[in-house]
């Protein structure tokens, strides 16, 4: 029998950056916790880019950096996005790393760090988006903005209530449309606000078998599926994200079944549309993470490296592209399924 | 293989009485051992602490290394209590003003606290350390950060004067007494970090690495397939935790496209 390891519980430890040590957002996220250890740091590069960690070990036993974020607050979206094409699409970084840890996450190729980061001013993030409104490349066309990018926001909602707080920001403004994406069953969270015209809620959901083999540490399929519930019935916009699909054993069946399952479930009619996307990864994180030898057999499978981008073979990704979109069609209008391609 | 980092010889005998370990004449500093664990003399200060560490690891370095280092520290009265141990949650080392921070993983049955590396013995102006001194942890996990990854290294200090006069009257045997007596704590808390070895073994096994070697022997791989194998034993490995690689039947002829034909079909034997 293999020994269990003793590990500390997540967020045992809050490192505290100095200059984040006044903000209301600190002051609310370390009331929440009562018994863990508070560290001083000087700024959060200091333990977060630390040399010659091993980011899946400290996905083990998470610990929480509180930090001030400097400029930019604001990014271009990558390509990796389906909305790619579109204009004025940007992300942005309230929190770097994720709660959860899924096998295919490129967070664990991008940053050296299991640690998650919060960045509480918030007021400079929002005064980015305010001015970045107000120079749109393509001014008739709304600004796009994802803020979870590099973490599921939702997922903390409880201790770190960021989701609220920018739903609540964007109800001010006017030509934007704030994607959330999610793979939380934490909905009730948000269950006090109104829907919100700017809002998009996106939920990442995949077939059970992957669920439990390769989203480990995210909710059930189930628990995720009546979230989004939740949400459609409440009068969100809500967005079906099935990326990546992944091409295991049985693939075909597996996302056939899931895809008749999931629209048996929800009122097709009142979802705003569909994501699809078969793995892909930027090929520096990639064969980081190959080097670190992660333990999930994703990364050990024959892929296809095109524009620095790793991916299933271009015949097989659009055979497996254009089953599974056959499985929506009869359940949502072409226009309504987004595609990487 | 744990080793113990000890600066003086009053810390280490208790640990090498405790574990009945046995000295090392292949080094020419102090090492003591069994098959698990050692303990490594590194000096009082920074100056032999590179060196040593260097050696004794390019003599393991097949192994999964750990490295703990134990021993006593001034304490800031207010803060600390003589006889006390603590696990340290931050190195500052005071010369070069930077700042390290040892990887808290798994429980331990310690309290916290961070300590400051100086170069000589603090006497006065204790204010200026508000938690624990000593003059070796910041050198230690300098030089051991390149050795291993940050979750293999390990501080326990146990305080043994409040940097006042007290510290000049410490027998060996006082300090000898110190350390015993926080050894069934240290004992516990090697054993469940010793656990952490587990996430560190390789995915393949050494069979698994063989069955590679004779493949690329034997079919004349090139090393850009025989990486591409690798890769995909790996997943297979994952896949099939029990049991032996795809047996491979094939020619051995030595053209250029039997060996490409061969190599895509251990491909697909591997991936299936």
């Amino acid at each position: 029998m293999k020994s269990v390891i003793n590990y500390q519980p997540n967020f045992s430890h809050i490192y505290l950056e100095k200059s984040a040590q006044d903000y209301p957002l600190t002051r609310l996220i370390t009331k929440k916790f009562n018994n863990v250890k508070i560290v001083e740091i000087n700024h959060y590069k200091d333990f977060f880019n630390r040399q010659n960690q091993d980011f899946q070990l400290q996905k083990s036993s998470m610990k929480l950096i509180i930090a001030k974020k400097t400029s930019p607050f604001l990014y271009h979206a990558s390509e990796m996005i389906q909305e790619y094409q579109s204009p004025n699409v940007f992300y942005n970084t309230p929190i770097l790393n994720c709660l959860y840890n899924c096998d295919y996450c490129f967070l664990q190729g991008m940053y050296p760090s299991g640690n998650m980061v919060v960045f509480v001013n918030e007021d400079d993030y929002f005064r980015s988006v305010e001015e970045q409104l107000q120079n749109l490349d393509e001014p008739s066309k709304p600004m796009i903005l994802s803020i979870s990018y590099n973490t599921d926001i939702l997922a903390t909602e409880n201790i770190i209530p960021l989701t609220s707080r920018w739903i609540e920001f964007v109800n001010t403004l006017k030509n934007i449309k704030m994607e959330i994406r999610t793979k939380s069953a934490n909905f009730y969270a948000l269950s006090d606000l109104e829907p919100s015209k700017n809002v998009i809620l996106s939920w990442s959901l995949s077939p059970d078998l992957i669920c439990k083999k390769y989203e480990r540490t995210a909710p059930s399929l189930n628990k995720r599926l009546n979230a989004m519930k939740s949400a459609i019935e409440s009068g969100w916009f809500v967005r079906l994200c099935i990326d990546p699909v992944l091409y295991i054993k049985d693939w075909e069946k597996i996302y056939s079944d899931f895809i008749s399952d999931i629209f048996n479930e929800i009122d097709q009619t009142k979802l705003l549309d569909v994501t699809l996307g078969v793995f892909r990864m930027n090929k520096d994180y990639f064969n980081r993470i190959r080097r670190r030898e992660t333990k999930s057999d994703l990364f050990y499978a024959n892929y296809s490296v095109e524009n620095n981008i790793v991916t299933e073979e271009i015949k097989k990704r659009q055979r497996i592209i254009k089953m599974v979109k056959g499985k929506i069609l009869p359940f949502i209008d072409e226009k309504r399924i987004l595609i990487w391609e | 293989m744990q080793f113990i980092l000890t600066a003086l010889k009053a810390e280490s005998l208790p640990i090498i009485d405790h574990f009945n370990l046995i000295r090392d004449r292949t080094f020419s500093f102090p090492v003591f051992g069994n098959d698990d664990m050692m303990v490594v003399g590194i000096g009082v200060g920074e100056a032999k602490i590179q060196n040593r560490l260097e050696i004794i690891h390019s003599y393991y370095r097949q192994e999964i290394v750990q490295f703990i280092n134990i021993g006593i520290a001034g304490g800031n009265p207010n803060s600390t209590s003589i006889g006390e141990s603590y696990f340290i949650q931050k190195i500052n080392h005071k010369k070069t003003g930077k700042t390290y921070y040892p990887d808290i993983l798994i429980r331990h049955p310690f309290e916290e606290e961070s300590i400051i590396t100086v170069q000589n013995v603090v006497k006065d102006h204790v204010d200026n350390y508000p938690g624990l001194v000593d003059m070796e942890s910041a050198e230690i996990f300098r030089v051991a950060l390149r050795l291993v990854k940050s979750h293999r290294l390990a501080f326990i200090k146990i305080v043994s004067d409040h940097m006042d006069h007290h510290s000049l009257n410490l027998s060996r045997n006082d300090i000898s007494t110190i350390v015993e007596s926080h050894i069934p704590k240290i004992e516990a808390f090697m054993l469940d970090f010793k656990r952490l070895k587990l996430i560190d073994e390789s995915i393949l096994n050494t069979e698994d690495k063989i069955w590679i070697n004779n493949l690329y022997s034997t079919f004349n791989l090139t090393e850009t397939q025989k990486y591409k194998i690798t890769h995909l034993s790996k997943g297979f490995r994952l896949r099939c935790p029990d049991g032996a690689l795809p047996e491979i039947i094939l020619s051995t002829k030595n053209t250029i496209k039997d060996r490409n034909q061969n190599f895509h079909e251990i491909c697909d034997k591997l991936s299936a």
